[in-house]
């Protein structure tokens, strides 16, 4: 994951998660919108909750599955993307919330 | 708000101006006249079609006070610190049925829910295995099946409005209100004899059933499986797929009741209570041909879903 990737990303206040199985669903409470996470994301999420960078999850996620360090990166940038898009996870340093 | 466990079925009695009529702790009174305080409101939520809106004022008094409105039909201004419910008609022409229906319709599963408990719009029926949930929006059939699985032995909790409880780690179920309300169509698919009918409101086509002859099941009962009732109208055949529990459980949200959705705590034990919900019960996608006819069919895959 290159410098560029590597900004702060932390879970939004107005967003609150609940386990359901091996999975998580999370409701992002200012927009009404809710979406679910599968086991792998949910790894990701938890990670980001523990105040990891993307870079840590990334080198994590390789220790921890078996699957190379490229497919990772990419579903780990792909899923960070779509969580900030939907402001699950937000920049703490651009955020007012 | 009243005691959780307490709250029972509002019934009005008549539309007279100023009438007050009391249920449980609540009254509801009927204002002839729009309240001024309805113009300072803030809009919290307003439905896919605008058919309803919900917003909130401050109460001088401390807190806050809810108003749900109907497009065209009615408002109901609902203030807990004084255990009131005041019913604006929109409509010259409103009808006590009319009323009598977004009051134990749409308002009283709102105060339910806003009183903690996570209501699902659903049908369900049970018998001394369980219960079934039918999930789904109006129109999708969730009475008619409910309606024919009392005709095949089932007792019936309710149409619309299902309350879920958590008792020793098991989810459990209840109606709200026990109602049963079909379109003519399928009245006369699903009963053999006539049946005893009411208008349920002006601006629908529904009637309202009532079943002679049985006790109303008012309990609560063990859930046995939710099934989410397919919007597409084009099955050949039925067919049930279970769905993972985080699918399930955005479903249910998806279906519940609100009072404010903007309020965090009230927000966050809902969703904790779908989790528990999805994770606990087996829950499905059900499709089915729309050809009263086959209901028989649509029975067999709930039940060999089951095994």
């Amino acid at each position: 994951m290159s410098r560029k990737d590597e900004k702060r990303l932390s879970p939004s206040s107005e967003a609150i998660a609940s386990a359901v199985g091996d999975e998580t669903v999370i409701l992002h409470l200012k927009t009404g919108a809710y979406y679910g996470l599968d086991p792998v994301a949910t790894r990701i999420y938890q990670l980001l909750k523990e105040g990891r960078s993307p870079a840590a999850i990334c080198a994590q996620m390789v220790e921890e599955y078996d699957v190379s360090q490229t497919v990772i990166e990419a579903d780990v940038k792909r899923l960070l993307a779509e969580l900030e898009e939907t402001q699950i996870v937000v920049n703490p340093d651009h955020s007012d919330d | 708000m009243g005691k959780r466990a307490e709250l029972q079925v509002p019934r009005s009695a008549g539309l007279a101006p100023n009438h007050r009529c009391g249920f449980d702790s609540w009254t509801i009174i009927y204002s002839a006249k729009r309240d001024a305080i309805i113009h300072r409101a803030r809009l919290l939520w307003t439905e896919d079609t605008n058919a309803l809106t919900i917003s909130v004022v401050d109460n001088p008094h401390g807190g806050s006070n809810h108003v749900v409105t109907f497009c065209d039909l009615a408002q109901f201004v609902i203030r807990p610190s004084a255990l009131e419910i005041v019913v604006i008609p929109l409509d010259d022409q409103l009808s006590v049925n009319t009323i009598d229906h977004l009051l134990v319709d749409q308002i009283w599963p709102r105060l339910v829910a806003h009183n903690g408990q996570l209501v699902i719009h659903a049908s369900a029926a049970a018998n001394k295995d369980g219960a079934i949930m039918a999930v789904g929006q109006s129109g999708r059939g969730k009475s008619t099946l409910a309606a024919s699985l009392h005709q095949r032995g089932l007792s019936l909790l309710g149409d619309d409005a299902i309350v879920i409880s958590q008792q020793s780690g098991m989810s459990h179920c209840r109606a709200v209100y026990q109602s049963l309300r079909l379109f003519p169509d399928s009245i006369a698919s699903v009963f053999d004899a006539p049946v005893t009918q009411s208008e349920v409101a002006a601006y629908t086509a529904k009637r309202n059933i009532r079943l002679d002859g049985t006790a109303e099941d008012t309990f609560s009962h063990p859930i046995r499986a939710i099934f989410f009732l397919d919007a597409d109208d084009g099955h050949s055949r039925a067919a049930s797929e279970e769905i993972a529990p985080a699918d399930a459980c955005m479903r249910l949200i998806e279906h519940s009741f609100w009072l404010d959705p903007t309020d965090v705590l009230r927000t966050a034990d809902k969703l904790k209570s779908a989790s528990a919900l999805a994770s606990g019960v087996p829950c499905f996608q059900l499709s089915f041909p729309r050809d009263f006819d086959r209901i028989g069919e649509l029975h067999d895959t709930i039940f060999e879903a089951l095994q």
